[in-house]
């Protein structure tokens, strides 16, 4: 908490987490109690056995509760008669082939106990003893396993992430059956506790780059951790850019497909999206349809994205320099057509484009967060209403919307990239409105450079590109046959530029 | 730019090579390059020459230290010397950024922009130099590619316009040969520049690949004269900018200008230029003054550049001033031949007495 901060945004400070369990079973039930403000989720059963008291510990909602009272609660009723101190009950009972669980672990400290609990694990305490025996018996509802839908494909497997963060273990784990595979778990949000797990494989990843990327979740001091976003720019490089060296995905074959190239993946408990690093800027022109595909369609579409990825950011700024500043440059036969259409407006053409841009942005945002029977409807509203009055009234000319029409497709070409590109797009708009062609140029080469000067992990985000590796080429915009491709693989750690390597 | 940025020599003669390549397109047969008479003869002698000094200038700066023409931080020659090198480097900063101020303004806007121009073209330098050293020279090669196809492009929109009928080859006396090729020799700051980056390439160039360097930037200075003399003839000399001129003759069935394609290796070019000598003089002046580098020199230097673009963008005689002087071949003798000299020798005697 920074000296000056506001009383209105001071960080509550979580309880001590480290205080062991006590002895007497009163004592713990009171503090569990307490640091939970006697919550009416919490659901503490009590139980005698031999004249031992007993505590089973849940949360509402997070614990199956057939599993609970079929595999917990009849063993709990059937103990022998000479077990009659709390140490030998728990001993019994966590001795295994009496209670069944699916998974089962042993807590001494509060903050354990809870945090457990709250993953949906049964908490047992016998009285007499320091310590309590936690089961997984998790029955929590949660949404399947879904087709991505931000990463639709055409052929492969149609699975994606969910937010249950052992469902999302289990699919990269049956993917990748290596014992090479290492899950690590650690936690962020200083209050939410929140599980992020770090998968790498071993051997394959950087074990500098792993602990680099353990060192920075471990810097996170955000009070709630809700989505893996959260953690992203504590996970990317310093530079300022609208660009980011950490890839998101939805897909698990898409993270076991970088894993072996040997970057790490994070994934956080309760988000469906896992991130990626470091992250190429070439990969956001690839996709998983492009190896299933043959060779050629592969190439083809992904010279299609690049092409489509510089007309949705300099196509608009392109078009008003050249009928703002520099109508020479257009051919005889469109001059009449661009410069009367800019005459007949009322608006200037900076104006104009930056107006249509921004009712482009508010439909589709609009669109984007309502349900989708009425999304159409704003599409209609959008596109025939506002677009076709606009231009019968003389509002807007006929080429901007051809304009408008073009960057917004091309701009869902490359879904990865539609924050940077919609930012790009409108400064283009400006330069090119206020300095023409130069202006318009002037900003592309800053962008270039400002890109190339981004690294991630020690790995520049403009690799292989620049630092060019011809031995990559044949995977970058052209992707060469699985016969050539099957040779070697690649390793981001040796991509020339990354820390210690020859560029 | 600070010490850790390390590039490759490749890297570096690609950098180099985009910010000589600004001095290509603003050829001009009688003004340019310093007044003198330059030909496809004087070039490719002047080609010669450059790498002769580039080579002597190399071994001049070895020191104990490693590899670089100034001595080794702390004493009062070490100061002297980043002064001179910053005179250097700001001086080709701003003969620069005038140059391209000055064809903007002539060529593409009017006068009411020079202001415009020249502030946001020297804060797009700054800008660059932020960037560091690393993303200049990886940006360098991705702008390296778009340029070989811009003038790809350019040379084929061209193809009709050539005239065989223009070529002329002027033998020029003895004399007056050696004179182009000095003046040619004389403006080139990249060879100081080559030698100030030493200390942040990862090995030590070769001479083969100091020898393509200079080879590349001869040829290509023919090229783009040849294709001037084939489209312009007689008529480019008279012109200020005749490579320009000779472009807006360029074109296609459907794209009938090509003006557009060399305004973005003008600016390309110009920024790239702009930034590596940017660079190399703010971190000179940091070292100068025994201060570690930080993003205030840049901009500090860049205020300079701006303030005194600007003044000369107004006062042509002072530019003229200016332009005499480094046709004078300062930069090339003081530069890559002199001050490391002195260094070497000076290194030499400490080595012995140590």
């Amino acid at each position: 908490m920074g000296k000056t901060a506001h009383p209105a945004y001071r960080k509550p400070e979580p309880e001590d987490g480290g205080k062991l369990l006590g002895e007497s079973l009163e004592e713990n039930v009171v503090e569990i109690r307490r640091r939970l403000g006697n919550t009416d989720d919490l659901m503490i059963h009590r139980h005698t056995a031999n004249g031992v008291g007993m505590a089973v510990v849940m949360f509402d909602g997070l614990v199956a509760n057939a599993l609970v009272s079929d595999f917990l609660f009849r063993p709990l009723t059937r103990i022998p008669a000479g077990l009659d101190t709390g140490p030998k009950i728990h001993a019994y009972l966590g001795g295994g082939g009496v209670i069944m669980a699916g998974e089962q672990k042993e807590v001494r400290t509060f903050g354990e106990l809870l945090s457990i609990t709250m993953s949906g694990f049964v908490v047992v305490l016998v009285d007499g003893v320091r310590a309590g025996i936690a089961l997984g018996y998790q029955g929590f509802k949660s949404r399947g396993v879904g087709e991505p839908s931000a990463e639709r494909n055409l052929r492969g497997s149609r699975e994606g992430f969910c937010e249950v963060l052992n469902f999302n273990m289990g699919m990269i784990r049956r993917r990748l059956r290596t014992p090479l595979l290492t899950v690590e778990s650690v936690t962020a949000g200083t209050l939410s506790n929140t599980i992020v797990k770090i998968f790498y494989l071993r051997g394959v990843a950087s074990p500098k780059m792993v602990q680099e990327v353990k060192r920075r979740i471990g810097k996170v001091k955000i009070s709630v951790v809700l989505d893996s976003g959260y953690l992203q720019p504590f996970l990317d490089g310093k530079r300022l850019s609208l660009f980011s060296g950490v890839g998101v995905t939805e897909r698990p074959d898409t993270v076991c497909a970088k894993l072996g190239e040997g970057r790490v993946a994070v994934m956080v408990e309760g988000t469906p999206f896992a991130l990626i690093l470091p992250y190429l800027f070439v990969e956001h022109f690839q996709s998983l349809d492009d190896y299933i595909h043959r060779p050629y369609f592969a190439s083809f579409v992904r010279l299609l994205k690049l092409l489509s990825f510089f007309v949705t950011i300099l196509l608009p700024g392109y078009y008003v320099a050249v009928v703002s500043f520099h109508p020479e440059l257009i051919p005889q036969s469109l001059l009449s057509k661009f410069v009367g259409s800019a005459l007949d407006t009322p608006l200037p053409v900076l104006l104009e484009a930056l107006v249509v841009f921004f009712l482009y942005e508010l439909l589709r945002e609009a669109g984007l967060r309502i349900p989708s029977p009425i999304g159409h409807a704003i599409g209609i509203v959008g596109g025939i209403v506002i677009g076709d009055a606009a231009v019968s009234a003389g509002l807007i000319g006929l080429p901007m919307v051809i304009i408008i029409a073009l960057t917004a497709v091309s701009s869902f070409v490359v879904p990865s990239l539609y924050e940077p590109v919609t930012m790009l797009r409108f400064s283009f708009i400006v330069v090119g409105g206020l300095l023409g062609l130069y202006g318009v140029y002037l900003c592309f080469v800053l962008l270039v450079l400002n890109l190339c000067s981004l690294k991630t992990m020690g790995v520049p985000v403009t690799a292989p590109i620049s630092p060019a590796d011809s031995y990559s080429f044949r995977d970058m915009f052209i992707r060469s046959s699985w016969k050539l491709l099957q040779q070697e693989d690649l390793s981001v750690e040796n991509l020339p530029g990354a820390d210690g390597k020859e560029a | 730019m600070d010490g850790r940025d390390k590039i490759s020599v490749s890297q570096l003669l690609i950098l180099l090579t985009l910010s000589r390549f600004f001095s290509l397109v603003a050829y001009s047969p009688q003004a340019l390059e310093g007044g003198g008479n330059i030909t496809i003869l004087t070039t490719l002698v002047s080609g010669v020459v450059q790498y002769l000094a580039l080579m002597l200038g190399i071994f001049f700066c070895r020191r104990s230290t490693g590899l670089s023409p100034l001595m080794a931080p702390g004493g009062a020659f070490f100061r002297v010397q980043s002064g001179i090198y910053w005179l250097f480097s700001m001086a080709v900063c701003v003969h620069s950024a005038t140059g391209f101020i000055s064809f903007m303004v002539t060529a593409i806007y009017d006068y009411r922009y020079t202001w415009v121009v020249a502030l946001t073209f020297v804060a797009a330098g700054a800008l660059a130099v932020s960037q560091g050293l690393e993303g200049l020279a990886r940006g360098g090669g991705i702008l390296m590619v778009l340029l070989g196809l811009g003038c790809g492009v350019i040379a084929l929109g061209l193809w009709r316009q050539y005239d065989w009928l223009n070529f002329s080859y002027r033998l020029l006396p003895a004399a007056e040969t050696a004179r182009g090729a000095w003046q040619a020799l004389a403006m080139n700051g990249e060879m100081f520049a080559l030698l100030l980056l030493l200390c942040y390439v990862r090995g030590a160039p070769r001479a083969a690949s100091c020898a393509g360097w200079v080879g590349a930037v001869t040829l290509g200075s023919a090229a783009v004269q040849l294709m001037t003399m084939l489209t312009l003839g007689a008529y480019g000399a008279m012109k200020p900018f005749p490579v320009f001129t000779a472009v807006t003759s360029a074109g296609f069935q459907v794209f009938q200008r090509l003006d557009s394609i060399f305004l973005v290796i003008w600016v390309v070019l110009g920024l790239v230029r702009l930034s590596v000598f940017l660079a190399l003089a703010s971190s000179l002046s940091a070292g100068a003054f025994f201060r570690p580098w930080k993003a205030r020199w840049v901009w500090g230097n860049a205020a300079l550049v701006a303030a005194a673009s600007l003044v000369l963008s107004g006062r042509m005689e002072w530019l003229e001033t200016l332009h005499k002087a480094l046709a004078t071949g300062v930069l090339t003798i003081g530069g890559v031949l002199l001050l490391p000299a002195l260094g070497w020798l000076l290194d030499a005697g400490r080595r012995k007495k140590g």
